[in-house]
């Protein structure tokens, strides 16, 4: 089991320089300090114009700060948008082989399409293309990073022959990933011989569900890239406290809020319907005959599963994880510079001396 | 994250009396919609919905009109307009007003689900090469709103927003929760233009549209579901949503 950590960089609303200030410094305190304990990589959104919810939208650059600042800590773009109005093919895979050579080869390349309407929109992006432009980026990255020169007559984009440059250290490159929030993509990835990097809290059931699927359809892979890439990774929460009540409170406060701050962003199925986007990014997908939005006052519970409490308890979630063949799972630490930093860290420090060592890891 | 900054008590000022909310359905068949989604100007977001409401980022509006063939209140034409915005982690559109062409129904739609109906020539035309619109009152166009380009559309590929409808009530001020359900039979996507929309005639003139997003064109049976929730307007849902006994 490797653990990670995952970055979406929220920043509290009215919004102010200082607090977006802070909540990048933090995040790369907070790598530093992974890199420390053995966390294995830290994970970097891609999202533009989600006041609040992300302020990561120049995840190459983060990336290459954290990269700098540590040793051993891999750093991953979770994932880069690929879409050819938000994130030219040639630029995501120059950018990554940079962000690979800097790193000495400790990139991970996971991918996306975005799933609001604020970002598609905002790029005039067509929302019925994503998944054709996602399907082409997969192809064509691994052969820029390989191939010396590079042709590609595509649907969504089309490139005269150029020479990509550079390329990147990793042999022969970058693993690649794709992030899964709706069901369904984890065979997607499987059958590109990809890897399943989970961005939405899945319950148990579900996860399980997603992994075996994954497990059985990446045996007959016909593998995008050059290498196959065949982890399963998944999104939680830490918070972790001795004393459980003290973590139920302070962590779920986060967990809640993030919520909250996820279900204000404007789905692009929403105002836009497509079968691009069946599902609703990150909340429950469902047809709309049987799901209906009841009751306005309920909150999200805590699911089983999610990494608050005290360490026994926290043992306890990742072992079921762990049973269902999961290989990675990537925290969240905070949300919107609510729990305050101090506190944060001491989290990760009791997780990396208590939980840890129940497990065995690939370590950084 | 941001809540509406209006005045509830003066919003509600103008807003229809519901002595009783729905308890039974209203059923409509044969029913054709159109529905326009709007991206508005983003300075008004917050002043034009109450505090219990959350903002959506860009602000956007949905416009619709409905022609209800058959129905319990015979056939009636209803255009609507709707802020895009949250209660709680729910997805919604703030009522901001209609026209209804069709007495019967404006009267039931006001006095049990809230709907601000005031009574105009609304007229609905949907053909394969498109959907068209518009809406008169006192000798002014208020909408004129077309799909082009259409391209059908599984009905699995919609999903439907309910609404809050600010009124008054017994209990005072009240956001109702109008729910609709919808069996589609056909559905198309296309092009949306919003040839006219007249701000001040619909009763908020700090609505611009000003970039669009999505046309919807469909047909088959539409519900307006019997009310199950009341949602205090000047709290958040979590403290203020009030679940009716017949629910």
């Amino acid at each position: 089991m490797k653990f990670g950590i995952f970055f979406e960089l929220s920043v509290p609303q009215p919004l102010g320089h200082a607090d977006e200030i802070q909540a990048y410094q933090d995040a790369l305190e907070q790598s530093r300090l992974a890199d420390e304990l053995g966390f294995t990589t830290a994970w970097a959104v891609e999202h533009h114009f989600l006041q609040e919810y992300s302020h990561c939208s120049a995840p190459e650059v983060f990336l290459t700060a954290v990269a700098m600042s540590t040793s051993r800590l891999r750093v991953g773009h979770g994932g880069v948008v690929c879409v050819p109005q938000i994130n030219h093919p040639v630029r995501v895979a120059e950018r990554a082989a940079a962000l690979d050579i800097l790193s000495g080869g400790r990139l991970e390349v996971g991918t996306a399409r975005a799933s609001t309407i604020t970002e598609l929109g905002g790029f005039m992006a067509d929302p019925d293309s994503t998944k054709m432009s996602w399907d082409e980026y997969i192809d064509v990255l691994p052969r820029m990073w390989t191939e010396e020169r590079v042709r590609y007559d595509g649907t969504t984009f089309t490139l005269p022959e150029r020479p990509v440059v550079p390329k990147p250290v990793q042999d022969p490159h970058p693993p690649l990933w794709v992030t899964v929030t709706s069901p369904g993509t984890e065979r997607d990835a499987a059958d590109r011989g990809i890897g399943c990097l989970g961005v939405a809290a899945a319950g148990f059931k579900e996860q399980e569900r997603r992994t075996g699927e994954y497990r059985k359809r990446i045996q007959q892979c016909d593998p995008a890239g050059r290498a196959v890439n065949d982890q399963v990774a998944t999104m939680n929460y830490l918070f972790c406290h001795e004393d459980d009540a003290t973590a139920s409170r302070i962590g779920g406060t986060m967990f809640n809020a993030f919520g909250m701050l996820n279900s204000q962003l404007l789905w692009a199925r929403e105002v836009y319907p497509t079968p691009a986007y069946r599902s609703l990014g990150n909340l429950a997908p469902g047809g709309v005959d049987l799901v209906r939005d009841d009751d306005p006052a309920a909150r999200r519970p805590v699911p089983e599963g999610v990494a608050i409490g005290d360490p026994d308890r926290i043992v306890k979630a990742i072992k079921i994880w762990e049973s269902m063949g999961v290989d990675a799972i990537n925290f969240l630490l905070n949300t919107a510079n609510l729990v305050p930093q101090d506190q944060v860290l001491a989290s990760m420090r009791l997780f990396a001396a208590e939980v840890m060592p129940h497990f065995a890891t690939g370590g950084n | 994250m941001l809540s509406g900054t209006a005045d509830p008590e003066a919003m509600a000022a103008s807003a229809p009396y519901v002595a009783a909310p729905a308890t039974e359905p209203l059923v409509c068949h044969g029913a054709e919609l159109l529905q326009i989604v709007y991206q508005i100007d983003g300075h008004a977001r917050q002043e034009v919905l109450p505090p219990a409401l959350h903002p959506v980022n860009p602000p956007v509006i949905i416009v619709s009109v409905l022609r209800a063939a058959e129905s319990d209140a015979g056939p009636f034409t209803l255009a609507e307009t709707r802020v895009v915005c949250r209660s709680g982690a729910r997805g919604r559109g703030f009522h901001v007003s209609d026209f209804i062409d069709g007495e019967e129904a404006a009267r039931l739609l006001a006095r049990r689900w809230g709907y601000r109906a005031r009574p105009a020539a609304v007229a609905l035309r949907l053909r394969y090469h498109g959907a068209a619109a518009e809406v008169r009152a006192d000798g002014r166009l208020l909408l004129d709103a077309r799909l082009l380009d259409p391209v059908p559309l599984a009905p699995a590929d919609l999903r439907f927003t309910d609404s809050m409808h600010l009124a008054r009530t017994p209990r005072g001020s009240r956001l109702i929760q109008v729910e609709r359900a919808y069996d589609v039979t056909a559905a198309q996507r296309g092009r949306p233009v919003l040839a006219a929309f007249e701000a001040a005639g619909w009763g908020e003139p700090r609505l611009r549209p000003s970039h669009p997003i999505s046309a919807v064109s469909l047909t088959g049976d539409v519900v307006f579901r019997p009310v199950r929730y009341l949602c205090r307007a000047d709290v958040s849902a979590s403290e203020g949503t009030e679940r009716l006994d017949h629910a």
